[in-house]
């Protein structure tokens, strides 16, 4: 009995051999698990192969000398399909068992992987040459001998096509398994941003991401390389794609409830980022992924720490007062506690007469109006003499002015409204007189407080309405470095007569309109101040200057544990309204408050703004509408037809009727 | 390569020089356009970069079974008016004569992906979007249009005639496409593999956003090199058949 002279007998063999493959994968991938049904079904599967191989043998024993190669090859192909369901067999989980198997080197694959690459190749190879020479024979059964170069032909055929698929699987599970990607959309949503980076690269303790999404699930595909590019920088962070139904355990031990949740653990304490399974709806929230990330993280890695407001001398609060008209500071506010602050109120009564509490990470003093009562003075120049940080906006519209502290800090405010002929921002839809004090500038110093602005000038100026000048105090209590971040524009002047019109006497020219003072000092470190950790040093390797006292405070740590170099930092403004409620919203203001707050904060623990702008919507107008519809759907259909016809097949016809 | 060569020249003269390039290229540019207005743009203001992600969705579509539609004729059409035998006789290579038609198809429907960059360029004027976006997103169209190109040649060889090359063509792909749905439902991690082999769904997404992934990239080479093997296989099996 040779597969070729009985051609149908043979198709019928390779059939029963094809078919107990296919039973063998209902078995093991539809069914299943431990029960009966899944060995009587991958039984039989088997058993049908092993048959069709013993079929084939038998063909070959059988064969007459001149088909003796074609049933030898027939077999030994049948062969080597057995062989890789053996393989299978070796690593599937009845050999194996459910548990993770040993490896072939510490680092190197599992058994199992191994295996489950091996299989596949030998049957695809083994498979297809068989179909293929099966085919051949199947067409020579018509005619008269067998010709062996057709079936030499046929087999090579197969085994090229078998050969390549399985190259192509390795090659694009290899590309798969190292992706790159380069993203040049305008709006970068899955890209980690510096800051993030820089707080990954800082961690210095485990923490993992899960994501809680489904296999081949759409919003995963857009999360996993932003997780794959924060994972490749640092050892400390790693993340795991966690199907929920085929991990309930994990999804209970971190009541995870739905579908599209991240988690983000770190030393046992746990955060989500909840976005959804379907894309349409995380379209939004995908956006803001990386500012959540940021948000999350910090939650995780820093303590909550307090930023004291100073109050009880008149100053602007958070929260609306009757009769007070000014801008209050509720989104600022907000967004400390976003930024895991614990934002309190201190004021004489809560202490600040004795002295401003260790936990204070920074004090905000916004607008005051009256003097200091007894004792603060001393409190607030302690703070800052042991290290303390303070943003302070002042507002030329008080007559009381704390120019004691001003003194101390080494600069002089000068209260008279400031002007500018030109260059100012209307309050309403008619420019009025007194809209000259709404100064713009885009005049920045180079200084980590002014990173963004300085760099980007021209998109981002700071509106300053109703804003005062700051200049050096003329014998200052220490030697204080002060640098000027924000200046006016050329030709503004001081409204001295407070008439918004500019008279002779008042001079046109640059005025400084914020400063930033700092100084190096060494002190016994402030009880409240907690250790350096890995994050901040990161951090401040930004900077050279930063890195050096850092390396230094680390030396000195090392031999005298009390001693600690610190350094004080304040931010004085000219303007109070600057990050008040209405202001905060200009782009240029927002990003100065940012940065500040960054370099007061030893450029950590503020999630910073992760993309440089928004995107806009397109509008356009109903005549707009009707001009795209007719160009876009037949004016340029028909110009390529028109075009076709004179110059392409139109010619062509032409030539063809002369002829 | 230059016979190569020679079969691309004449095959993309032949498509140009005839009335069914043209119809073609305006018939996709007029639902093109259509979409980009219906559904790109839509009646409500969007943001441009969604604009854009919309118009290469379906775009994608269009190319698609505009490729189908250009390659229905490589073979089939040789087989009915029975010029396949000059083919099979002539002193070149099968993988010549495959590659050649391939590469002028190619050549063809790039022509007619690029002809519609005046419709993102109307993004522009009111948008905001980088022109590595659109880049990206013509990468894609064109590595997506190769493969269903490379799809259609495959079953242009197999079929007699262009509606059965077209029927052939339009299966294989329809199922290609739907593989993600399948994949989602399979367990890990032959989900995994069946979703990665999804024709649209997770390698042109990144294309459609403006990121260029090498892992898409690569599947999309190697759909094109595997169907232009298997094309190759499949003329060649016309002497051993």
């Amino acid at each position: 009995m040779a597969v070729r002279t009985g051609s149908t007998r043979g198709a019928l063999t390779v059939a029963l051999y094809g078919l107990g493959l296919i039973t063998c994968f209902v078995g093991e991938r539809l069914i299943g698990g431990q029960g009966t049904a899944r060995w009587i079904i991958s039984g039989v599967g088997a058993v049908l192969c092993l048959g069709s191989s013993a079929a084939l043998l038998l063909a070959y024993l059988g064969a007459s000398a001149s088909e003796k190669k074609v049933e030898r090859l027939a077999f030994f192909l049948s062969l080597l399909g057995l062989v890789a369901l053996v393989l299978y067999l070796m690593g599937s989980d009845l050999v194996m068992g459910p548990a993770p198997v040993s490896r072939l080197n510490a680092h190197g694959p599992s058994i199992r992987q191994v295996l489950g690459v091996i299989w596949p190749v030998l049957l695809v190879i083994s498979v297809l040459p068989l179909l293929f020479l099966q085919w051949s024979l199947g067409s020579m059964a018509k005619g008269e001998g067998l010709e062996m170069a057709r079936v030499r032909a046929s087999v090579t055929g197969g085994a090229t096509l078998g050969i390549l698929l399985c190259s192509l699987f390795l090659i694009n599970a290899a590309t798969n398994e190292k992706d790159k990607f380069v993203d040049l959309s305008y709006f970068k949503t899955t890209t980690p941003s510096s800051a993030s980076r820089a707080l990954v690269e800082g961690l210095d303790e485990d923490t993992q991401a899960l994501l809680f999404f489904p296999v081949a699930n759409d919003v995963l595909a857009e999360v996993e390389p932003y997780f794959k590019q924060l994972a490749s920088l640092s050892k400390h962070f790693s993340y795991k794609q966690v199907d929920r139904a085929m991990e309930p355990g994990l999804a209970e031990k971190y009541r995870v409830t739905r579908e599209g949740t991240i988690v983000l653990e770190r030393g046992g304490s746990n955060r989500k980022i909840d976005l959804g399974d379907d894309l349409e709806g995380a379209k939004r929230k995908l956006k803001k992924l990386d500012h959540e990330f940021q948000n999350t993280l910090l939650k995780l890695s820093f303590k909550r720490e307090v930023i004291y407001l100073v109050s009880g001398h008149g100053e602007r609060g958070s929260s609306r007062v009757a009769g007070d008209q000014r801008s209050r500071m509720t989104i600022l506010k907000r967004g400390l506690e976003q930024s895991n602050f614990t934002v309190k109120t201190l004021d004489a009564l809560g202490g600040l007469s004795q002295a401003v509490p260790d936990d204070a990470a920074m004090l905000l003093w916004v607008g005051p109006a009256a003097s200091l009562f007894p004792g603060e003075l001393q409190a607030l120049e302690s703070y800052l003499d042991r290290g303390g940080r303070m943003l302070l906006l002042l507002d030329p519209e008080e007559k009381t002015q704390p120019d004691d502290l001003l003194k101390f800090i080494g600069l002089k405010f000068d209260g008279t409204r400031l002007a500018h002929d030109k260059y100012f921002l209307p309050s309403g839809a008619s420019r009025t007189a007194a809209d000259r004090y709404n100064l713009v500038t885009n005049k920045f110093s180079s200084h980590p407080a002014t990173n963004n602005n300085s760099k980007y000038s021209r998109e981002l100026p700071v509106a300053m309405p109703t804003v005062g000048s700051l200049e050096r105090a003329e014998h200052p209590a220490h030697k204080n470095r002060i640098t000027f971040l924000v200046r006016s524009l050329p030709n503004t002047w001081a409204d001295k007569d407070g008439d918004a019109q500019r008279s002779k006497d008042e001079a046109l020219k640059v005025f400084q309109l914020a400063a930033a003072v700092s100084r190096k000092i060494s002190s016994p470190k402030p009880k409240g101040k907690k250790e350096s950790t890995k994050s901040e040093s990161k951090a401040k390797d930004k900077k050279g200057a930063d890195r050096k006292e850092s390396d230094s405070t680390g030396k000195q740590d090392k031999k005298q544990s009390v001693e600690t170099k610190e350094e004080m930092r304040v931010a004085v403004f000219a303007d109070a309204d600057i990050f008040s409620d209405d202001f905060i919203k200009f782009r240029g203001n927002g990003y100065l408050l940012l940065d500040v707050f960054q370099w007061l904060l030893d450029e950590r623990r503020v999630a910073s703004n992760t993309s440089s702008e928004e995107d806009v919507k397109v509008k356009h107008t109903h005549d707009e509408d009707v001009w795209w519809f007719y160009s876009t759907v037949f004016a340029v259909p028909l110009f390529i037809l028109a075009l076709g016809f004179f110059t392409g097949w139109g010619r062509g016809r032409k030539r063809r009727m002369v002829q | 390569m230059s016979k190569v060569w020679l079969i691309a020249r004449r095959e993309l003269g032949a498509t140009l020089m005839s009335p069914l390039g043209f119809v073609v290229v305006a018939s996709v540019l007029a639902i093109d356009g259509l979409l980009f207005n219906l559904w790109a743009l839509g009646s409500t203001a969007k943001y441009s970069a969604e604009v854009l992600y919309d118009y290469f969705y379906v775009l994608s579509g269009t190319t698609m079974v505009a490729s189908l539609f250009i390659s229905m004729r490589l073979f089939a059409e040789e087989q009915q008016t029975g010029t396949i035998s000059l083919i099979l006789t002539s002193p070149v290579k099968d993988a010549q004569v495959v590659f050649g038609k391939f590469v002028g198809a190619f050549l063809f429907l790039a022509l007619m992906t690029i002809i519609t960059l005046y419709m993102p360029m109307l993004i522009m004027v009111h948008g905001k979007v980088s022109w590595g976006h659109v880049f990206s997103g013509y990468l894609g169209l064109l590595l997506l249009g190769g493969a269903s190109l490379s799809i259609g040649t495959f079953a242009s060889s197999m079929a007699k005639s262009q509606i059965v090359a077209i029927f052939i063509g339009a299966t294989i792909l329809v199922a290609m496409i739907l593989l993600w749905l399948l994949g989602r439902n399979a367990d890990p991690p032959l989900g995994k593999v069946v979703s990665y082999m999804a024709l649209h769904n997770l390698h042109f997404r990144s294309f459609m956003e403006g990121k260029i992934h090498l892992r898409d990239v690569v599947f999309y080479l190697s759909v094109c090199t595997f169907f232009l093997v298997a094309a190759t296989r499949m003329l060649e099996s016309r002497r051993w058949r």
